[in-house]
């Protein structure tokens, strides 16, 4: 239990921001006009996303999910960035 | 749903809930009470017989005294107007250097006395909802982790009640057994009110930590311009840098004339000044505007010097991200459909409260033995569930009383001693002759609160039914219905401390 309860503490934030800002920036139209809206997400999805880690039955899995997850995420985050300046 | 992940949910539920259950009582019951805080303020100034009608000509005057005292206050202040938010005309200053709020108050007076602000009882008791009596900004940051713990406590809730969901709702098994009942109450509350406590746990958290959980997005998101992309959705107006040129400002009379030619509908509730003195400084006059909308705040921004329009605030001109901020803060605060909406918050924050309250009971019911000492967290909990929730509804109807009778300075100093007598008798005394104790407390210092009020005015709330006021008796006869409650509940626990079963089952068996 203990160690879904640190999964949630440690991934369940940083995996929040980087969905929400991946979502903020992806956001088609008047970018400025739709971040506040997606900003305001930030609470309920960051409560669903720890809950959602106490369905998993292998702590083992839970950690190398959310591991890969974060990483990927800010992989595409950063790659969003880039490209957004590029153009 | 496998058992293991219905035992995961239920450690989650338990866990987040003893966490912030204290916290989150508090919260709801001063909140419940707070809904009515611009009534309250009327109420106060009725009891307190402050007849003197002020009029907008002392104003000017007031920002001058306040002025000379204090050139540096001219960066910012509040001209809070008589009327929504009390009988006062009240010049509000935050105080940077030393971090104090203070307030001058228009009176008979002059020049008007400075004092520090939000200590009178009806501010006490707004701050306690979102403090619970700790520093404002700890308190603050405090209560918005309890607002991400509460999301997941709602949420856990039900994973571990959808299976019974229809069976055993409106299922309320009196006589059998404590806990049945208390578990009974639990779940028809938080399932009734469920969408209520969703929108309280997402706006709590907004407006908690909401700025603060800007900081991430900021850095790691939008490389440092995101309060530049949020700007327009916060200001009315894009800020000016002062000019260094002086400038006299027109008297506050004048400022409300012009801002009705904009904004026809709206009733000024507020000025806030802006570089006062200076050819660039500003005033924004606030108010109530009726609308459709959930939001009935609009704003008027004009030049403090010239009186020329710098912008407008209405529902409508809202940007989507405004529409739905404002939106949930509205949701929060309960006045979008007047006293419809008011009465309906203050039943379901009661509600709330006892939702908690019947949360941490079920808690201690499962782990209470019938015989022999408690273990020490059963003890411990069941102490301070006794002294922190009881002690604060004391606390909270002790302050009414003093708000009768006593001066404000004396406000907080009754409070604190209340709540920390009720506390320490919780620890002293066994708890269930604490929990019965200090429910008579409760039910004793809430009756008294019309008595405090007749003698303060010299008159019963009575009287002022019969000369036709309804503010007065629907204040008061809610301290009487209260009371009635409390005491209520202290003989149902009298009779279950003197019953001392333990099980589910005693009826059954």
């Amino acid at each position: 239990m203990a160690s879904k309860h640190w999964a949630a503490l440690l991934f369940g934030l940083p995996l929040t921001i980087a969905l929400i800002g991946i979502l903020a920036l992806l956001f088609p139209g008047n970018e400025q006009q739709a971040v506040l809206p997606w900003l305001l997400f930030t609470f309920p999805v960051w409560v669903v996303q720890m809950a959602l880690m106490y369905l998993s039955r292998s702590n083992k899995r839970l950690w190398l999910i959310l591991a890969v997850l974060t990483a990927l995420s800010y992989g595409l985050l950063w790659l969003i960035k880039t490209s957004i300046v590029a153009a | 749903m496998k058992v293991s992940t219905q035992k995961s949910f239920r450690n989650l539920h338990t866990w987040t809930g003893l966490l912030t259950g204290l916290l989150l009582f508090i919260a709801f019951y001063a909140g419940a009470i707070s809904v009515f805080v611009h009534e309250l303020q009327q109420w106060h100034g009725v009891v307190q017989q402050r007849s003197a009608p002020v009029s907008l000509a002392q104003a000017q005057p007031l920002i001058d005294h306040v002025l000379e005292l204090h050139p540096q206050a001219a960066h910012g202040f509040n001209l809070v107007l008589p009327g929504a938010h009390g009988p006062n005309l009240t010049l509000m200053w935050y105080d940077n250097a030393s971090g104090t709020q203070y307030k001058f108050v228009a009176e008979d007076i002059s020049p008007p006395l400075q004092q520090v602000a939000r200590q009178d009882f009806i501010s006490l008791i707004y701050d306690l909802h979102f403090t619970a009596g700790l520093p404002r900004q700890t308190g603050l940051y405090l209560f918005g982790i309890a607002c991400i713990l509460y999301g997941l406590a709602l949420l856990s809730g039900i994973v571990i009640y959808a299976p019974v969901f229809v069976k055993d709702l409106f299922a309320l098994r009196i006589g059998q057994g404590a806990k049945r009942q208390w578990l009974d109450l639990h779940n028809v509350i938080g399932v009734l009110s469920l969408p209520f406590h969703v929108i309280f746990a997402w706006s709590g958290a907004v407006l908690t930590i909401g700025f603060l959980m800007l900081a991430p997005f900021q850095f790691l998101v939008f490389d440092g311009e995101l309060l530049e992309i949020l700007e327009p959705d916060f200001e009315v107006v894009a800020h000016v840098e002062p000019s260094g040129v002086p400038a006299d400002i027109l008297p506050p009379a004048q400022l409300l004339t012009i801002a009705a030619e904009h904004q026809p509908a709206m009733q000024a509730e507020m000025l806030y000044y802006h570089d006062a003195g200076d050819t660039q400084g500003t005033v924004t006059i606030y108010g109530h505007l009726p609308s459709a909308t959930l939001t009935q705040n609009a704003a008027v921004v004009l030049n403090a010097a010239t009186g020329e329009l710098a912008g407008t605030l209405s529902p409508e001109q809202f940007r989507p991200g405004t529409t739905f901020l404002r939106g949930l803060q509205n949701l929060h605060y309960g006045d979008f459909a007047g006293y419809a909406s008011k009465w309906l918050y203050f039943v379901l924050g009661l509600a709330g409260a006892l939702l908690f309250y019947s949360g941490n009971l079920l808690w201690l019911e499962v782990r209470r033995r019938n015989s022999g000492a408690q273990p020490a967290k059963v003890r411990v909990m069941a102490s301070l569930t006794l002294g922190v929730c009881l002690g604060a509804v004391a606390g909270i109807s002790a302050l009414f009383i003093a708000g009768s009778v006593l001066a404000e300075a004396w406000h907080s100093k009754v409070y604190v001693s209340v709540f920390f007598a009720a506390l320490l008798w919780a620890v002293i005394r066994r708890p269930a002759k604490a929990g019965v104790e200090l429910l008579y407390a409760c039910a004793l210092l809430t009756l008294l609160i019309p008595f405090a009020a007749w003698y303060s005015s010299g008159a019963s709330f009575l009287t002022a039914l019969l000369q036709g006021t309804i503010l007065r008796p629907a204040v008061e006869g809610t301290a009487l219905l209260l009371a009635w409650l409390f005491w209520l509940l202290a003989r149902a626990t009298k009779r279950r401390a003197r019953r001392q079963d333990n099980s589910i089952c005693t009826n059954a068996a």
